[in-house]
């Protein structure tokens, strides 16, 4: 399979805001995420997982060039070929939502509470349509032939998007579509606005569907409905979906690679099975070991500020096995076997 | 000595027009100093309602709640001040239980003021506490926003053990963190409990977290309590 986008040496910093506590961090610059990389191939899924607060939402964000304006991003964020670090913001929106798209966090925050769900979910249909109409009227002597065009198939037009809505509504569950077409958010439970935000992201069919912990927040049955979902959509559509979380348990049954951040890097990236069956690195061990079934055993200390990163290893303060090597130097993380580890002491 | 529910129920509506809704009916149980009594249950059966009543910040639509046999009902205002203080809530979301305005420093030492606690000896109290839920004396000069959610919730039962409570009510604490924070947090309950004696009433639709913590379990379902661990 091809490689469909390809992330490297992906820096993010935030320049911190001078106006508050001017004593302490006046000028502090965080650096979110440093040098990392990874690549997805066609129908892939793969999970990035690691505590709040570690940079895999930033990592979405980096993608889909939504981050604030105080952010510096440096690297390579190829996809399909193109480097999207490159692009320009038009360029940008022909490809949101259209080639690339992203189900947000919060589902009750992301769909716009003014708005009916029906609006909501033509609206990918009326952007991307536009971004047509706009390159038909850069060729002046088209532009009155497609308005006319346009005037006559309109309403083919909207019937073609509302069979569309109602199609996608019926994949993720919704038996009675129309009924929920003039509903808004606030009218509807948080499981029902989750698969809302799904159609709408998944509407115009993606190359790449990022999903920023799509179940946090949601109870047990919710999460192995949303599961069900995702799992329904990668099939049927069979794009590649960059899986952010930190459900470990959620992970493990849908994504075929994991990746493992710790304080803004890469820490480990192993297939589910290897990864939670032997986890090499001492910080993926803490981590399956503080889970349930494991006892809930939790891993000493927490993760550092990103302000303040300690020497070495990042993770060495809190590792039950460090040496004196991994408080002085950085450790890379090398690859064995098409697993990579980011440790002195493997393999 | 026990915080006891006894046959209480939770109705929702004006009752025009048959819209009453009853969430609970007759749920009775029992709260043991130094003991944890587990609440599960699917969402939206009322768990959090009938956390909020034995806390006594709901009313019940019927029944009581008795804290070492004084019905919570009849108090006087001196009385139900200090049932408030003996029986403690802690929230899921750290992040609404601190003002973002202020640091945590002014959050703290507000509930110290409440307590009439000497100035000189607010700066003690406020450390023994930070060394109890193992926090550095630095997070005291930052902001909620500064902070993670599992240093806030360790500052929230933080604030909580000022008050000396005898029972907490806790609802979700864990189910906004990451897991290895969760494992932290779970093991500073039980390490304080251990302690201080202290009864808790654990709501949380994570039945792992429950059979971890808890002697006795009831299951709230369809208005019904059903005892699973006695």
């Amino acid at each position: 399979m091809n490689t469909l986008l390809e992330v490297k040496d992906l820096v993010v910093s935030f320049h911190g805001n001078e106006t508050e506590n001017k004593n302490e961090d006046k000028n502090e610059s965080v650096t979110a995420v440093s040098c990392l990389s990874f690549s997805i191939r066609e129908k892939e899924t793969l999970a990035l997982v690691g505590e709040s607060g570690c940079g895999k939402s930033v990592v979405a964000h980096a993608i889909m060039r939504l981050l604030p304006q105080e952010s510096r991003v440096k690297g390579v964020i190829k996809f399909r070929g193109k480097n999207l670090l490159e692009m320009n913001e038009k360029e940008m929106a022909k490809l949101r939502g259209k080639e690339i798209s992203i189900i947000f966090q919060n589902p009750s925050l992301a769909l716009n509470p003014v708005y009916s769900i029906g609006h909501q979910l033509a609206e990918p249909f009326k952007i991307h349509g536009q971004e047509k109409r706009r390159a038909a009227e850069e060729r002046k002597e088209e532009k009155r032939k497609e308005k006319r065009k346009e005037k006559g198939k309109k309403k083919e037009k909207e019937n073609t998007i509302l069979s569309k809505i109602v199609e996608a509504l019926k994949r993720v569950g919704f038996s009675n579509p129309h009924e929920y077409m003039g509903y808004y958010p606030s009218w509807c439970s948080g499981g029902m606005n989750q698969r809302f935000l799904i159609t709408a992201s998944t509407i115009l069919d993606p190359f790449l569907l990022i999903a920023d912990e799509p179940s946090k927040g949601l109870d047990r049955d919710r999460v192995s409905e949303l599961e069900n979902e995702l799992k329904n959509l990668k099939e049927m559509n069979e794009n590649a979906l960059l899986l952010i979380s930190h459900d470990l348990g959620f992970v493990r049954r849908l994504a075929d690679r994991v990746a493992v951040m710790y304080a803004g890097e890469i820490i480990e990236i192993a297939g589910p099975s290897s990864l939670f069956e032997s986890p090499h690195h001492p910080y993926t061990r803490g981590l399956l070991n503080s889970l349930p079934e494991n006892g809930f055993v939790p891993i000493p200390g927490s993760s550092p500020p990103l302000s303040s990163l300690p020497a070495g290893c990042r993770f060495h303060p809190r590792c039950p096995i460090k040496e004196k090597r991994c408080m002085q130097e950085h450790p890379e993380l090398k690859e064995n076997n098409g697993r990579a580890v980011r440790c002195f002491l493997w393999p | 000595m026990a915080l006891k529910a006894e046959n209480v129920s939770k109705t929702y509506g004006s009752g025009l027009l048959g819209s009453r809704k009853c969430i609970f009916r007759e749920v009775s149980f029992e709260l043991e100093p130094g003991k944890t009594f587990g609440l599960m249950g699917p969402s939206g059966e009322g768990k959090s309602t009938l956390g909020r009543i034995v806390a006594g910040l709901e009313s019940p639509t019927s029944g009581t709640i008795l804290l070492n046999g004084n019905p919570l009902l009849g108090m006087k205002k001196a009385e139900y001040t200090a049932f408030r203080r003996r029986v403690q809530m802690m929230f899921q979301d750290p992040t609404d239980s601190f003002n973002p305005r202020k640091r945590i420093e002014q959050s703290i030492s507000e509930v110290l003021k409440l307590l009439n606690s000497p100035e000189s000896k607010r700066l003690q109290s406020t450390k023994e506490m930070l060394k109890t839920i193992g926090l550095p004396k630095e997070v005291l000069a930052r902001y909620p926003s500064q902070l993670s959610g599992g240093q806030l919730q360790r500052l929230a039962l933080g604030r909580i053990l000022l008050l000396e409570p005898e029972y907490i009510v806790l609802d979700e604490p864990t189910s906004a963190l990451d897991v290895s924070v969760q494992a932290q947090i779970l093991h500073l309950l039980k390490k304080v409990q251990a302690e201080e004696g202290i009864g808790y009433l654990l709501i949380s639709h994570d039945e792992a977290v429950i059979r971890f913590m808890s002697e006795r379990i009831g299951m709230l379902k369809k208005g019904k309590l059903d005892m699973i661990r006695t």
